[in-house]
């Protein structure tokens, strides 16, 4: 009898950090899991026989069960109370190195933005307004202004660019799985160099924007859109074709970022189009045409080497 | 003696309380011995011959391969997710793809640990996508999904391999081009059938291009297998 009470009181109590542990796991995104989520430190009894310390301890020495039960009780509070802070250690100090909550809003993306962002940067000479709309202070998400900048397309860019790499590389019987690899880094490492020296240009001219490094980031990595298109032109349709396709982007490129990056970098009467004389708008004026004029360099450095 | 009476007296009608028959009493006073005694016999797996937990594990993992095989919404693939299986898949996929020759003379087919990586590596990036897009799925189910839909492929492998046995011309590249195809369609559209439903409605197309991709690789490592001389 008092053991049978000991056996259901512990598993009441041991329910209950299941459940704090379940709803720590949900962790920002909107509550309603479609999935239990089983992966976690806490896997409840449906997982079967995963959790059987405290089982075989109690079955096997009846005597010493009920002393050992509010023990084992205690172990597994503890425990389970450290894995849960040893969990929130673990993503404070992600956090500070990647910060994913700034990430989750690059990824707020749908497919209508998709799509409409694929055109923007394959042909930007009828789009009108280029502000990035605000909300409050903050921007707003990428799948309502087709202005903002997102993680997806440059993330989705770069990997079809190695896999068309390989693609391509293969058709000149020059393929094997390890460029793959060598593609992926040296393409990583470019980006990497750009992004620093933009910023170092930008800490150098001492302008003042709100721009980010994972928003530099992201306007570098659209130039892999052109590229793509340059590559699977020119397997599809010889060299020439992969040329003028190549030229195309580039220049789609060139202007989208001059568009683009006007009005972060540059004053707003510059901005507007006036002409402003001072030494530091001509500096910034420099510093954006730099900027977008690396993009066709690398696209074709980047990319030449595929078309034989 | 009155207060005694009067003490007495609010439990004197209690002699003549009695419960009738037809008034349901809730509750259970007893404390049941039976599920006690049941989840003692559950939780002492120890006791069980290694037979049985191997056997219990490949029934899981067997359950699972149906249901890659037969894709429809359910959640058996993901309840109870488990990564023996992709293991097992990875495993015997990269044994089928050595000993061939790639395209060029010096160099042989996808070593084992290329094979490896591409793979693990390919779903641990879709995975991190279809989280940061807002997906509701959690990491170890998702990378339990993507390994089980490599079914397909693997049976596709072991099918070209066979073809590849009878010679290497146009006929045999126009059937093996064939299965991989049907394959690789199948397991984009096996895992899609998971995954697409953690995902908002204008956002499953950006989860499937990587799934697509992902597959399209192992497919055409698949495809340009071809046998040492």
């Amino acid at each position: 009898m008092d053991y049978t009470a000991t056996q259901s009181g512990f598993r009441q109590r041991k329910l209950q950090p299941n459940m704090r542990l379940r709803t720590n796991l949900v962790d920002g995104s909107e509550g309603s899991q479609l999935f239990e989520d089983t992966s976690g430190a806490a896997s409840g009894p449906q997982t079967g026989y995963s959790n059987q310390q405290p089982g075989p301890q109690a079955a096997g020495f009846p005597g010493q069960s009920i002393l050992s039960d509010p023990m084992s009780n205690l172990a597994m509070a503890y425990g389970s109370s450290l894995a849960s802070q040893g969990r929130e250690m673990v993503d404070k100090n992600l956090d500070r190195f990647i910060p994913i909550s700034k990430l989750k809003y690059y990824f707020a993306v749908d497919t209508v933005y998709v799509g409409k962002k694929l055109g923007l940067l394959v042909f930007p000479y009828m789009h009108e307004n280029w502000e990035v709309s605000y909300q409050q202070d903050t921007p707003v998400a990428p799948r309502i202004d087709v202005n903002a900048p997102d993680l997806y397309i440059p993330a989705m860019g770069f990997i079809t660019y190695i896999l068309v790499a390989g693609l391509a590389l293969g058709t000149q019987n020059k393929f094997s799985p390890e460029l793959l690899g060598v593609q992926a880094s040296s393409a990583l490492v470019w980006l990497i160099m750009e992004v620093l020296a933009v910023l170092l240009s930008l800490y150098l001219v001492t302008v003042n924007t709100d721009l980010t490094t994972i928003d530099l980031l992201a306007f570098s990595g659209y130039k892999y859109v052109g590229m793509i298109v340059g590559v699977v032109a020119g397997l599809l349709f010889g060299r020439p074709a992969y040329y003028l396709s190549l030229l195309w982007c580039c220049v789609a490129i060139f202007v989208f970022m001059i568009r683009t990056l006007r009005l972060k970098l540059l004053s707003e009467a510059a901005a507007e189009g006036r002409l402003v004389r001072g030494a530091r708008n001509q500096l910034r004026m420099y510093l954006t045409m730099s900027i977008a004029g690396a993009q066709p360099i690398f696209m074709y450095w980047l990319t030449y080497h595929l078309i034989r | 003696m009155a207060a005694a009476e009067e003490a007495s007296r609010p439990f004197a009608g209690l002699s003549e309380v009695s419960i009738s028959e037809d008034i349901p009493v809730e509750g259970d006073i007893s404390v049941p011995v039976g599920p006690s005694t049941r989840r003692d016999d559950e939780l002492s797996t120890l006791d069980e011959p290694v037979r049985e937990t191997i056997l219990r594990d490949l029934r899981a993992v067997g359950n699972k391969f149906v249901h890659v095989l037969y894709p429809k919404r359910s959640t058996a693939l993901l309840r109870d997710w488990d990564l023996w299986g992709p293991l097992l898949l990875c495993v015997t996929l990269a044994l089928l793809l050595q000993g061939g020759a790639a395209d060029s003379d010096d160099q042989g087919g996808p070593q084992f640990a290329e094979v490896f990586v591409i793979i693990w590596f390919g779903s641990i990036i879709i995975t991190l996508n279809s989280k940061l897009l807002g997906g509701t799925i959690s990491f170890f189910q998702s990378l339990c999904v993507l390994g089980y839909c490599i079914l397909p492929l693997t049976a596709a492998m072991a099918v070209c391999r066979i073809v590849l046995v009878g010679g290497s011309g146009t006929v045999s590249f126009a059937v093996r081009l064939v299965v991989v195809t049907a394959s690789f369609g199948w397991s984009t559209f096996a895992s899609t059938a998971f995954l697409a439903d953690s995902q908002p409605p204008d956002r499953k197309a950006l989860v499937v291009y990587p799934v697509f991709l992902f597959y399209f690789v192992i497919g055409w490592m698949i495809l340009t297998f071809s046998p040492s001389q």
